[in-house]
């Protein structure tokens, strides 16, 4: 199996071809079982509710809002009136925006249509990413599979930023990886438009830099040496420099429409929650009597200890996207942890790590159909309106 | 060939340097303008620096002699009180506890007040023992508790409004927490629950 996965993936001339056809296979099979399961779901619950609809609902509406009324002037979402809608980012509204208006299709429509295109590509840059750091086509193959049939895989294909955030990520430490800075920074960009936290990847670059530096086989190495190093790379510069772009273009924005350029996180306080200590959080999370908080505490601690593992594999560039994408909103709440989890990618890369050094072929086969049953009990969940996909 | 070369490698070099310093500086910029938002006395207060309990809306601080407002209210409905800063326990059915050993109440005029006001407070409730004394912009203007009945006035002589806000304030003697009195397990101390306030014109 595993030659097999190699001579198709990583030998064959053909391996780009391959991974295309592969990763648009996986995204086309998986959300045509999507849509059954829905029919499965409307034929018993009498839901009348469009399919897309069903798909795209609770911060879905939001990106709708932006799409269709643009940013407000002030808040008027939730009870208390407080929340707005520029607590969202603006690229995946305005992309789903401009396709919207392009085609005059609806807009649950194109946001989910092209949320599912952006998780092909996502899989074939992972897929790329990974035989360029891993060299392991099998694990490829995995993540791949967790990606689009794998528990939480659901927001790869509705008007959530988890599809385009994460194909920006892994297309930042691609081209990382690659040295490729420019294309690196214009990612980077884009990935700092998207969602709040994509600006921290500047960090994962710094250190990659900072590792790459300690073991090159430069003599004489210093503080000194290394600032001039780096300095004198001008794509590294100004890779580096365009990513936190995406951010400062919508901060200028907010500045000029409302007079708060940090407006975005200001209006957090329409969502609750203060920021904490993370292990309290998680400790909290333990003790409660609630089934669903254990749960969320559990995928934390997961969490921690697929970071820990990142640590002992020394991938330290990936263990500060991954300690710095945890504990930004662990040190909220415990909500969404899953989500994010799924959707912060080097948590499936260090998770698929681990089981590739376990190398035990019916642990991953089992692992993997666990994750394939979760996301059919998410999805049912999720058509239900459960406050388990919170 | 080489050098023409080299010349192309010098230019884009300059230009990428030239770029991201302008880029460093633009970021500078907007996090520097970033410090002074341009936004509402009421954004600033409830996004910013948590002051306010409630968000009024821009401008919703602003206060119309004789408008009675309710504790009890959520904050979009009308006649809701949405001007409490610090010192007050959630909404309840029937007004707002308040928490603590102080407990206060902003209001913004439309421009400087200059006459005699009258502060008319319906109380729901006193915890047993419990008093407060009310200042108006720190400034004494009396005193609650069992003895003064659940219908409050109290006049607010004009010398204490110097500009257009007064801060109400009400001081809390002897709040005992709810854990001392064994009826919850938390710290919450309740004063007095306030039904309703108004300020108007004082008639003399």
């Amino acid at each position: 199996m595993r030659a097999k996965m190699n001579m198709l993936f990583a030998e064959s001339q053909k391996k780009n071809w391959n991974i295309m056809v592969f990763a648009l296979l996986a995204v086309t099979v998986s959300r045509v079982l999507f849509v059954a399961v829905y029919a499965v779901f409307a034929a018993r619950s009498g839901s009348e509710v469009p399919f897309f609809d069903a798909l795209n609902r609770w911060d879905a509406g939001w990106y709708r809002d932006i799409i269709q009324n643009g940013y407000s002037l002030e808040p008027s979402g939730h009870e208390a009136g407080d929340a707005a809608n520029w607590a969202f980012f603006p690229l995946l509204p305005m992309v789903v925006g401009f396709f919207h208006k392009l085609t005059g299709l609806e807009v649950n429509l194109v946001a989910s249509t092209l949320n599912t295109l952006f998780l092909a590509a996502l899989i074939i840059i992972t897929f790329h990413y990974i035989m360029e750091t891993r060299g392991s086509a099998g694990e490829a193959v995995g993540v791949s599979i967790v990606l689009s049939f794998g528990a939480y895989s659901l927001y790869f294909s509705m008007l959530y930023t988890e599809s385009l955030y994460l194909l920006l990520l892994m297309l930042v430490l691609y081209f990382l990886q690659k040295e490729k800075y420019l294309a690196m920074g214009i990612a980077g960009a884009l990935l700092s438009g998207t969602r709040n936290t994509g600006v921290m990847v500047v960090f994962a670059v710094g250190i990659k830099v900072l590792v790459d530096y300690c073991m090159s086989t430069r003599e004489q190495k210093s503080v000194l040496d290394f600032i001039k190093v780096t300095f004198s790379n001008w794509k590294l510069v100004l890779g580096v420099c365009l990513i936190p772009f995406g951010l400062f273009a919508f901060m200028a924005y907010l500045g000029w429409k409302m007079g708060d350029p940090l407006a975005f996180l200001h209006v957090q306080v329409a969502w609750g929650g203060e920021i904490g200590n993370p292990l309290a959080v998680l400790w909290r999370g333990f003790r409660s009597s609630s089934g669903r908080d254990i749960f969320l505490a559990a995928c934390g601690m997961a969490g921690i200890l697929i970071t820990g593992y990142l640590v002992i594999q020394r991938r330290f560039h990936e263990v500060a996207l991954a300690m710095i994408l945890l504990m930004i909103p662990l040190s909220v709440r415990l909500q969404s942890i899953p989500r994010y989890l799924i959707g912060s990618g080097v948590f499936v890369l260090g998770g698929a790590d681990i089981l590739r050094k376990l190398n035990n072929k019916i642990l991953i086969g089992l692992v993997l159909t666990c994750f394939i049953l979760f996301e059919f009990i998410c999805l049912w969940y999720w058509f239900g309106a459960s406050i388990w996909m919170l | 060939m080489e050098g023409i070369i080299k010349d192309r490698e010098n230019v884009k070099k300059i230009a990428a340097y030239g770029l991201s310093i302008l880029l460093f500086a633009a970021y500078i910029g907007i996090l520097f303008s970033a410090r002074n938002p341009q936004v509402s006395l009421e954004y600033r207060m409830y996004y910013i620096e948590h002051t306010l309990d409630a968000w009024p809306g821009n401008g919703g601080l602003l206060y119309i002699l004789g408008t009675k407002e309710t504790f009890s209210l959520s904050p979009r409905e009308p006649g809701a009180l949405n001007r409490v800063m610090e010192g007050w326990s959630f909404r309840e059915e029937s007004g707002r506890w308040t928490q603590g050993n102080r407990a206060s109440v902003l209001y913004i005029f439309p421009e400087k007040i200059e006459v005699d006001l009258v502060l008319e407070m319906e109380v729901v409730q006193y915890m047993q023992g419990v008093s407060a004394e009310v200042y108006a912009n720190d400034q004494w203007i009396g005193r609650m508790d069992e003895e003064t009945g659940k219908q409050i006035s109290i006049p607010i002589p004009k010398e204490y409004l110097k500009t257009d806000t007064l801060v109400l304030s009400f001081h809390i003697e002897n709040p005992v927490s709810l854990a001392e009195m064994g009826l919850a397990s938390d710290d919450r101390a309740p004063g007095i629950m306030m039904g309703s306030a108004l300020i108007n014109r004082r008639i003399p």
